[in-house]
């Protein structure tokens, strides 16, 4: 029977396949081009920074040699840059100000969102419309009059403003409207079942929070976790303003001044700029997987 | 109905709010004490050039050494943002003590009063050494404010074999220049020789910014016109678009319409490195890749008589002393120092500019009398060069030039362009106002007591984010709510009340060109982007999602750009579209066989908004796709197996159950692109800045601009709110058309 059919079907088949290793084909040709176009100026970065020449970098811009590590090769540009200015500074004001935006928002951020999602007060839905509303406010339209505020904000040691600091660049972030929601919507959709049964044990609100809820919670958890990291570790304007010196100041600020230089060196902006790009790429290789799925088990997705 | 329920609830607590804080005062700010010992004096300084720099740096450290009554601190600032750095830091009253800045912002320093007058600190001989120009520049208002340790100036530098060759006369000093009818004819004799295709480049490559007015508004000058009236500095009508004025600038045209000069130059070289240009119509900073390039063949020229007079610009980096200084003795010390012969002959032989006295002139190899660019001090001292216009509408005055120019260059009309920007200079006025913030502490919602646990527990979960959000979120909203009817200004002067001005910034929008330009582009980039992002994310996401070999690899390429900073996108991006050799153009002239003309990209106005648009595209897909990959792997399998049976072809199963399936996520995809097109800034902020003629100009860009920028704190703010309330409203009319669907089967 089954050989029977096979033969019959044997044309048909063959047809079928032959359908199926064009569209493959056309598949990957079309994923090839598109991935040039995603991923050309990316390698043009990182190829140009190892052009130690000047104007090599320049005079292969307009050819394929762009993307070809070709000519001096070497690490002049990276060695220009650590002359330049403290680049490992940068990086640890860059990844100091990231995480600890990070680490802060994700607690309290969470928090906020268990409560509107969860428990029931006066004003919930309020706060709730809020939350929504100040999603849309751009920062940059608060920027003058935020600055005016953190200017006069004392602080630890009898500091009288905010400005030059870590925490000037942490604090105003911490708070997000956008991770809320996030963290909203995914909590309404979680079963209340084991959270009713841990009540009826005695436990208080915030046990189950931290040991019922956070456990089921960690999609949305790296979610928002990777998103603020991005936000944070790629803000700019904000740094510009309140700091001065290279003591506090980001990777983002510190490239800025280097894109302001006359003349402009494009080697070692690539340089720069790869040094920047290339952690997180790493970062983002290693946990890519693991960031797809979390997508998918949250909220975020509508 | 809900929504509306909420919007109102937030506009009265807004406005609750605002109220809240325009009754909280001003509290005074704290007297310093005058601290023993040695003395800390804050400097800061724009990072230019490497060698200005590395000079500076040196300085420091040997002043530091070899005394011990002044400590100096300096800070390194980058040069792209440096004013609008110098005024957040002047608002927040953090100014520091010593300060460089470019000369035509000396005025707007002074006028503001950040600065202090510095003539009872300097002494009587030591001003008299100076070049004339650098005091001149130095001085507002009858006071000197300023010095610089070295000038500028510019020359006609030529290719010496080339002008010999075509026999050509090379004037040697100030007193023989070239006329008018000299210069033409050396560009025709220059013109016939086989080597040269352009008798003169004009640094085009400079791109938009102050090099327009720097190095052309003396081709004004010459002819016996100006950039504005100097006798009152109130208008620029009938001087910059005056017959003088426009009949050099027809001139400057017809050298790109004749084929004199290349008006889209592939890069900075023409002159010294493929030579394919005799003549380079550029400052004293070309010194080095000038000799580099060329050896013992460059010669430099003065300027020439164009008109009635020969004319140069000049001006450079000043030094100024603060009013809040606490030390300016202590400051002018080190200023003292820098000033010294020897340190301006240490950094001007480092950067190549011109000394700024005379006994260090007298000691620079280059520019004592028989030096190679002995020319430039003669200009200078010999009343060829011009000053900028003193006033602090300076910056304005150069933007409005630029644009004109640029456009000029492109083949507008003369008199048409330099109507619109005498429009433009005159549109500015200056209104002295003083700002009436004041930061008061947020009043937190009491917590009633209520018995029941649950909800004390709700908001105390509630309380760290939702202080949070009132201090760094609400507040300064309300802030700006309650600025928007004012004519606030960001720095304080407080001989001038601020006026309440009621609606009067909301009528001023509906004929700001800007604003209404920046709007218009905020919707177009939404109307372009927001479809083309969408569908492009979900194509990559489907075809992610089949199960392919290598898939992960395409899913990494194509996320690639998503963690990139949007900073060093910007940058790389304005690399790609560099005119003459960037990649983009030599790609598109390979595809197309050379039928394709290099585009000057970021300095089109056809072209600069769409190139930031792909660049946005090119950004943004990867994060839209990784969403829409979450979506598709959330669509039961059994869907697609039932519509295979039933006989379904793929468009078929996209159209019935792929697309209704993404629903809600192509909602969350639509909704969050829109409100991210809205907020557009990084990207157009560090490319173009909005330019050309606000061809890439977003409402934010425009805040910012006019808030940091131009100090109009009030207007920025009544953008802002309107700006709000647009993107509310366009939130909630998407909401309404896209309904969403929670419970899909």
């Amino acid at each position: 029977m089954a050989s029977n059919a096979r033969s019959k079907t044997q044309t048909h088949s063959m047809d079928y396949r032959l359908r199926k290793a064009i569209r493959i084909s056309l598949t990957y040709v079309l994923m090839l081009l598109l991935a040039v176009f995603f991923l050309f100026p990316i390698v043009f970065m990182l190829v140009s920074s190892v052009k130690n020449n000047e104007m090599q970098v320049v005079a292969d811009m307009s050819s394929l040699k762009a993307f070809l590590p070709i000519g001096d090769i070497g690490i002049q540009n990276f060695r220009d840059v650590f002359a330049n200015l403290d680049f490992g500074h940068l990086m640890f004001n860059s990844v100091l100000v990231m995480l600890l935006t990070v680490i802060l928002g994700l607690f309290i951020n969470s928090l906020f969102a268990y409560a509107l999602a969860r428990l029931r007060f006066k004003g919930r839905n309020l706060l709730l419309g809020i939350v929504v509303a100040l999603i849309i406010i751009p920062f940059e339209a608060v920027a003058v009059p935020l600055l005016l505020l953190v200017n006069k904000l004392p602080w630890l040691g009898g500091a009288t403003t905010w400005l030059d600091t870590y925490h000037v660049q942490i604090i105003p972030f911490i708070a997000d409207a956008f991770s809320i929601f996030l963290f909203y919507q995914f909590f309404i959709t979680l079963p209340k079942d084991l959270e009713e049964a841990a009540l009826v044990d005695g436990a208080g609100l915030f046990r189950i929070f931290w040991s019922i809820i956070l456990p089921l919670s960690r999609p949305i958890f790296a979610t928002v976790a990777i998103l603020q990291a991005l936000f944070a570790w790629n803000r700019f304007m904000w740094p510009l303003m309140v700091t001065r010196g290279p003591e506090v100041r980001p990777l983002t600020v510190g490239i800025q001044s280097f894109f302001g230089q006359d003349p402009r060196l494009w080697g070692d902006l690539m340089a720069f700029a790869a040094m920047i790009t290339i952690p997180v790429l790493i970062v983002f290789l290693l946990f890519q997987k693991w960031f797809v799925q979390s997508v998918a088990r949250t909220g975020i997705k509508g | 109905m809900k929504a509306n329920h909420r919007l109102w609830s937030l506009l009265t607590i807004l406005i609750l709010a605002s109220v809240f804080v325009a009754a909280c005062g001003t509290s005074a700010p704290e007297a310093t004490p005058t601290p023993a010992g040695p003395v800390t004096v804050d400097v800061w300084f724009h990072s230019g050039k490497g060698e200005e720099r590395d000079v500076l740096d040196a300085q420091v450290t040997d002043f530091n050494a070899m005394q011990n009554d002044v400590v100096i601190n300096a800070v390194l600032l980058p040069e792209g943002s440096y004013n609008d750095q110098v005024n957040a830091a002047a608002l927040a009253g953090d100014l520091p003590c010593l300060l460089d800045f470019d000369g035509p912002y000396l005025y707007n320093y002074a006028w503001a009063g950040y600065l202090r007058p510095i003539d009872d600190l300097v002494p009587a001989d030591v001003k008299a050494d100076f070049l004339p120009s650098i005091i001149q520049q130095g001085t507002y208002g009858g006071k000197l404010y300023s010095l610089g340790t070295f000038d500028s100036g510019l020359a006609i530098w030529g290719n010496k074999a080339y002008l010999n060759e075509a026999g050509v006369r090379i004037p040697t000093s100030i007193d023989d220049p070239w006329t008018m009818d000299e210069f033409m004819s050396a560009m025709d004799a220059l013109m016939a020789l086989p080597q040269v295709e352009y008798a003169i480049d004009f640094k085009l490559n400079y791109g938009a910014g102050e090099w327009q007015s720097y190095g052309f508004s003396p081709i004004l000058q010459s002819f016996g016109g100006d950039l504005i009236d100097r006798s009152t500095y109130q208008t620029a009508d009938g001087v910059l678009n005056g017959p003088e004025s426009v009949a050099a600038m027809e001139w400057f045209q017809s050298l790109f319409e004749d084929g004199y000069a290349n008006p889209a130059p592939a890069g900075d070289d023409d002159f010294y490195g493929s030579k394919i240009a005799a003549l380079s119509w550029v400052g004293h900073w070309m010194y080095g890749p000038h000799t580099e390039g060329l050896g013992d063949d460059v010669v430099v020229i003065p300027m020439p008589i164009l008109g009635t007079k020969a004319v140069t610009g000049m001006g450079s980096w000043n030094w100024g002393i603060t009013s809040s200084c606490p030390n300016p003795e202590a400051a002018y010390k080190f200023l003292a120092y820098l000033i010294e012969p020897d340190q301006i002959l240490r950094m001007t032989n480092a950067n190549g500019a011109v000394p700024a006295r005379q006994s260090a002139i007298a000691d620079s190899e280059l520019y004592a009398p028989g030096g190679l660019l002995n020319i430039f001090v003669q200009q200078l001292d010999g009343g060829v060069a011009v000053p900028r216009p003193i006033t602090p509408a300076y910056p304005v005055i150069s933007t409005a030039f630029d644009e004109a120019v640029r456009n000029i260059i492109a083949g507008a009309d003369v008199q048409t362009e330099l109507d619109k920007a005498v429009e433009k200079i005159d549109q500015h006025r200056f209104s002295n106002r003083r700002p009436l913030m004041a930061a008061g502490n947020p009043d937190i919602a009491r917590i009633s007591s209520r018995r029941r646990t649950e909800s004390l527990m709700a908001w105390l979960f509630s309380a760290p984010a939702l202080i949070l959000l009132i201090i760094f979120l609400v507040i300064p909203f309300a802030m700006a709510i309650g600025l928007s009817f004012t004519n606030q200004r960001l720095i304080p002067n407080p001989n001038l009340p601020t006026e309440i001005i009621g609606v009067r910034n909301f009528v001023r929008m509906l004929s700001d060109e800007a604003f209404l330009r920046g709007l218009l582009n905020n919707f177009y980039f939404v109307l372009v982007v927001v479809p083309i992002q969408t569908s492009l994310a979900l194509g990559l996401a489907i075809m992610i999602n089949q199960k392919l070999k290598g898939m992960n690899i395409f899913r990494t390429v194509y996320f690639a750009p998503v963690v990139t900073a949007m900073t060093v996108v910007a940058i790389v991006w304005t690399f790609l579209y560099n005119p003459g050799e960037g990649l983009i153009n030599a790609f598109l002239q390979a595809i197309s066989f050379g039928a394709i003309k290099p585009v000057n990209w970021l300095q089109n106005t056809k072209t600069v908004f769409p190139a930031i648009m792909l660049l946005s595209i090119w950004q943004g897909t990867g994060f839209q796709m990784v969403i829409y990959l979450a979506g598709l792997q959330d669509i039961p399998s059994d869907l697609y197996e039932a519509a295979d049976v039933d006989g379904a072809n793929r468009w078929q199963q996209f159209r019935h159950i792929t697309l209704p399936q993404l629903r809600n996520t192509s909602i969350f995809v639509i909704l969050s692109t829109t409100i991210l097109a809205f907020k557009l800034f990084d990207q157009v902020q560090v490319m173009t800045s909005g330019g050309p003629q606000n061809a890439s100009m977003t409402v934010m860009v425009h805040v910012v601009q006019q808030g940091w920028g131009q100090l109009k704190v009030g207007y920025a703010s009544a953008i802002s709110v309107v700006f709000f309330l647009i993107v509310l409203g366009v939130s909630l009319i998407q909401r309404r058309i896209l309904p969403e669907e929670r419970e899909v089967a």
